[in-house]
């Protein structure tokens, strides 16, 4: 009898709980999110090793680059010291206006002109102080420490350089000499220019110098030196004898674009925003090469008959809307076609990788009533390492020295099938950016 | 669902297509969360479990016989992994008194109307050892036997908490006559913690009733 009552208890449970009721058990899209997030438990990390991957490499050939640049500045130095060893003795045949041997020697100490430069070499001065004049030995090409000995080659000389002289300031040589003026002496004389310094001293001390061997000299302060000039490196081109080594250049760009994505031709358009960051790296004066991350919203309709899915549907779906934010990784190669005065013109390629960080797709059907899902959501499901086409060109617009506009007429294609549906995403936009030139490379 | 339906989205989970696996999930939500419900404590819980479950189904399906029942398949892992996350749980220690289950007048508890919420409830309401078994041996339909197989107990653990989960529902039951709607506040109170933590979901070791024994 007892047992018959317990058996009645399990029966009502049994029974009770066979059907479960509509609300505990009816479905809830964010169970399957869970569901998906356990599936796919190795793809995120997957694409987070990628993402590191990439983002180490851009470091390393930053590094590599920035080491380059400031461990092995080439053989300028070289050439300074030359220059300024050949300026020591003429300084000994004061000119008309160059200042009194004995002068120079009281002075020495603690006078900043290029007299220093006999005990320390103008590269090395230039390196450590990056304040007081450089030197360089390219004719055309490179700066000249002080200036020429005024009566030596009379002819060149039209004016009488200036000399501020500032008696009462003390101090270091090195924290004052960044205070100094640049002009370029006249027209008629385009090579010569005239240095006004601050002299901690007693007096104001014209440094002077003769390069013999030079037929045409160019005197340049060091604010040249660190402000980019292309009109100086043309003329450094024009003045031959150019031995000069190609420094690579960078830039960091900030580009974003809408652009129109189609499957099949450009019939049924959908329009999407692109945003991200892009390196260039010049490795020549026509070559460079762009690597980066965008970060784009390609949305996108097609007939389901482009769309292939291993799953049979009851009733085909007409079309397929489709919303997919992808992070794009592009490494392209560009080459400049012109590059006159603040304009250039580049034609790129190169290849891209989608990282599909999320595709969502809506099925339209015919009838009001599918016969198949609405939709389907996935996430870091598809990557497509290199599998699209870039194809560019790029106008460039310096605005200063540092900073430029570009605008990127751009068409993307994809070499293979590209997200779930496998379809032939083509895009194409207009990215308008802004570029940072971090090292500008090479100067006059 | 049909067969053919089920032979085709069975195909494309096995190629690990992402929407065949969603649209098999679905279609097998409710079965397997009314499973899954019946063990948990709430439907959060359930909702991990079901999962656990499901990836265990997309994981082994290639061990999937498709001539034998689907949702037989689909059930036993379900029920297995609850079995798993209640052996998972097992750390917690709660001691129980059972005075009034003596109290409650044996009656026929067959026809009595309460919905499947209300039972839900009630056995959500267990202590997790006797949800579980009281599950695998009134619901599923094992025998003592194969439950302390299972759970790694001896047949006269299994069959003492059985008897103290019925009484327990019996409190429950007659409770629920009385104030509907606050079936079961009494029967939560008779559940004091050891470690005086203020879990709602309180389960009881089998250690400890066998040292209490």
């Amino acid at each position: 009898m007892k047992e018959e009552k317990e058996n009645s208890i399990d029966k009502l449970f049994s029974h009770g709980l066979s059907e479960p009721g509509d609300d505990n058990a009816s479905y809830r899209e964010e169970d399957w999110d869970a569901m998906e997030a356990m599936l796919d438990g190795k793809k995120p990390k997957g694409v987070t090793r990628t993402l590191i991957l990439l983002v180490s490499t851009i470091a390393a050939m930053l590094l590599l680059v920035i080491g380059w640049l400031f461990l092995n500045p080439a053989s300028k130095p070289d050439k300074t010291t030359q220059v300024v060893k050949k300026t020591a003795p003429v300084q000994k045949d004061s000119g008309k206006y160059g200042p009194p041997v004995q002068q120079l020697a009281d002075l020495k100490s603690n006078t900043l002109s290029a007299n220093d430069s006999s005990a320390m070499s103008a590269g090395d001065m230039s390196r450590k102080s990056k304040s007081f004049f450089t030197l360089s030995a390219v004719p055309g090409g490179r700066k000249i420490t002080g200036f020429d000995t005024y009566g030596a080659n009379p002819s060149y000389i039209t004016k009488t350089p200036d000399t501020i002289v500032t008696g009462k300031t003390t101090g270091n040589m090195v924290g004052n000499a960044t205070k100094h003026d640049t002009v370029i002496n006249g027209s008629t004389i385009t090579n010569y220019a005239k240095v006004d310094t601050i002299i901690t001293g007693k007096s104001a001390v014209m440094a002077s110098n003769r390069a013999d061997t030079i037929k045409k000299r160019e005197l340049v302060s060091v604010m040249d030196d660190v402000r980019p000039n292309k009109k100086p490196a043309k003329s450094h081109r024009s003045s031959g004898g150019s031995t000069m080594a190609f420094k690579p250049t960078l830039a960091l760009s900030f580009v974003a674009s809408p652009d129109v994505n189609s499957v099949k031709g450009f019939s049924q358009n959908k329009v999407g925003t692109n945003a991200g960051l892009l390196l260039t790296m010049g490795v020549s004066r026509k070559w460079s090469i762009t690597t980066g991350a965008i970060y784009a919203d390609k949305p996108y309709l097609t007939d389901f008959a482009n769309y292939a899915t291993s799953y049979k549907f009851n009733t085909n779906p007409q079309s397929v809307s489709a919303s997919c934010i992808v992070l794009d990784i592009p490494i392209n190669v560009g080459y400049q076609v012109y590059n006159k005065g603040v304009n250039k013109f580049s034609l790129g390629t190169g290849l891209s990788s989608y990282f599909m960080l999320r595709e969502n797709y809506t099925f339209n059907y015919a009838g009001e009533y599918p016969g198949g899902p609405a939709t389907y959501n996935i996430r870091n499901r598809n990557q497509h390492i290199m599998g699209i086409l870039n194809l560019n060109v790029t106008y460039q617009r310096e605005i200063s020295s540092k900073f430029g506009v570009a605008v990127q007429p751009y068409y993307k294609v994809p070499l293979t099938g590209i997200g779930y549906g496998q379809v032939n995403l083509k895009s194409a936009g207009v990215a308008v950016g802004v570029t940072w030139n971090i090292n500008p490379g090479t100067k006059p | 669902m049909g067969e053919e339906e089920l032979y085709q989205l069975v195909k494309g989970c096995l190629k690990d297509d992402r929407l065949s696996q969603k649209l098999l999930y679905k279609a097998y939500y409710g079965f397997a969360m009314g499973i899954c419900l019946r063990y948990a404590a709430n439907r959060y819980e359930a909702s991990e479990i079901m999962n656990q479950g499901f990836y265990k189904v997309f994981k082994n399906l290639t061990k999937y016989d498709i001539t034998k029942p689907f949702k037989a398949w689909l059930g036993r892992i379900m029920v297995n992994t609850s079995i798993d996350y209640y052996r998972s749980n097992l750390k917690i220690a709660y001691t129980e008194e059972l005075d009034k289950a003596e109290h409650i007048n044996d009656t026929d508890f067959a026809d009595r109307n309460l919905n499947y919420n209300e039972l839900l409830d009630m056995i959500s309401q267990l202590p997790r050892a006797y949800r579980t078994i009281f599950n695998l041996f009134a619901i599923e339909g094992y025998t003592h036997e194969e439950i302390g197989g299972m759970l790694n107990i001896s047949i006269g653990t299994s069959k003492s908490n059985l008897h103290k989960a019925r009484e327990k529902l019996k409190i429950m039951i007659t409770e629920s006559n009385k104030t509907p709607g606050q079936t079961n506040k009494q029967v939560n109170d008779n559940i004091v913690p050891i470690n005086h933590t203020k879990h709602t979901d309180l389960s009881i070791s089998f250690v400890n009733n066998v040292t209490k024994r």
